[in-house]
């Protein structure tokens, strides 16, 4: 598991996404960038992303978890809160 | 006593493969379950079952298969793409192809193809169809229509293994996570009052087609084909039972079936190439508008208990969609007109 620190997480984060949106996304990604409008995933493309996020950084995420984020921002919080509980739980 | 099949299930992370891993979990199956390697894999992940990345057009598909009995296949070629009808069904017979050479060279004793009711042809006599009505010729509908009837003319063709072909019809249940067939009906819920088209749809609940699906994998001498679907009734129909069920307004009138082929072609044109979905898809226009009743007596006899209760059904699509928040919550109303 990587080092829940907010510079690791937005790293690790912008790394896969690069991976998984079209093109690889060439352009700056921070906390607005939109995952469909400015990434150009839809709704199965996002929930693939944040599956290999999950599997990449352990977050054992339910899917109630991840439906309807809409930015990195969101996907950066949820990662933050998921990594910080197993961090306390561990 | 024999031992368990090996088994191998293609599309496990998608809406119908997920639900057959549960029914071959619950009747005590250990599957293999088979995706590509980049989709979401949260659901099967959260379930422990074992995984392995096997694309369906990979060139070492054999190697996946090698070692396995029965393979479920539930990854057929999706004909989303109605713009370029040929190129759509050369793909999807080229991908069915590989999978049923690789599945015969690997030594698989049997696989169940999941088709459609699309490859249903209507009977002359008026009467429900039945698993001998199948379109003799291409049937030039649209591409979903004929990439379908395509591949389960190869499926059914094949020789070098044994080929069971089921065809379910529109599929309601748990985990569409892409809100595919159930679009029409979450626009309904949420009260949006979809365009739409009317005509003849049948429905099955999708945990009822998986448990018929693991029936056909691992029953001694299984049927060649079998037509899985539990209500006949009108699209209009349907959608005004959503309205009731989900307490929302009424649907409005359906839309010609010309205006409805317009909007829809509209709507394929506009969302090319970009992340948005279209508001009425081609297919579904093509499914509504050359839909047929559906005899499906032979998988009724398949399934111990019978169909699901079609309100049942829309319990747990409430109740799923709720949860991941795509139909919001709020009191329900009394419920929709009982269709079994």
């Amino acid at each position: 598991m990587i080092e829940p620190s907010p510079h690791n997480v937005m790293t690790t984060l912008t790394a896969i996404i690069r991976k998984v949106s079209p093109g690889g996304h060439k352009a700056a990604i921070t906390e607005a960038t939109r995952l469909t409008q400015d990434l150009g995933l839809d709704s199965v493309a996002s929930l693939e992303l944040l599956s290999m996020i999950d599997e990449e950084l352990g977050l054992f995420l339910e899917m109630e978890d991840v439906v309807g984020i809409e930015t990195v921002g969101g996907i950066f919080a949820l990662t933050m809160r998921r990594l910080q509980t197993l961090e306390l739980s561990a | 006593m024999s031992l368990p099949p090996r088994i191998l299930v293609f599309g496990s992370a998608g809406f119908i493969g997920l639900n057959l891993v549960d029914a071959l979990v619950a009747a005590g199956h250990d599957p293999l379950c088979a995706h590509r390697g980049r989709t979401n894999t949260l659901p099967l992940r959260r379930r422990g079952v074992r995984r392995v990345v096997a694309d369906c057009g990979s060139p070492d598909l054999v190697h996946a298969l090698r070692g396995t009995d029965v393979v479920f296949h539930c990854a057929g070629h999706y004909p989303r793409d109605a713009r370029t009808p040929e190129l759509t069904l050369l793909r999807a017979v080229d991908d069915l192809d590989h999978v049923l050479t690789s599945a015969a060279e690997a030594g698989v004793r049997r696989l169940v193809y999941v088709s459609s009711t699309a490859t249903v042809a209507p009977r002359a006599d008026g009467y429900p169809s039945n698993e001998r009505d199948v379109f003799a010729t291409r049937p030039h509908i649209g591409a979903y229509h004929d990439a379908k009837w395509a591949m389960e003319a190869r499926a059914a063709a094949e020789e070098r293994l044994e080929v069971v072909v089921a065809c379910p019809s529109a599929c309601l249940g748990p985990w569409d996570l892409r809100v595919g067939t159930a679009s029409l009906i979450v626009a309904t819920a949420r009260g949006d009052n979809p365009r739409h088209p009317d005509g003849i749809v049948s429905l099955v609940d999708v945990r009822d087609v998986a448990k018929v699906l693991v029936t056909l994998g691992t029953m001694p001498e299984p049927p060649p084909r079998v037509l899985i679907s539990a209500l006949n009734t009108t699209l209009q129909r349907l959608l005004g039972d959503v309205a009731r069920y989900f307490g929302v307004a009424a649907p409005g009138a359906a839309l010609s079936l010309a205006a409805a082929l317009a909007f829809a072609d509209s709507e394929e044109a506009r969302v090319a190439g970009t992340p948005e979905r279209a508001l009425l898809a081609r297919e579904i226009v093509d499914l509504v508008a050359h839909g047929t009743a559906i005899d499906a007596r032979l998988a009724q006899s398949l399934l111990p208990g019978g169909f699901t209760r079609f309100n049942a059904t829309l319990d747990e699509v409430a109740c799923f969609y709720r949860k991941l928040g795509i139909i919001p919550s709020r009191p329900e109303s009394t419920l929709g007109t009982q269709h079994d």
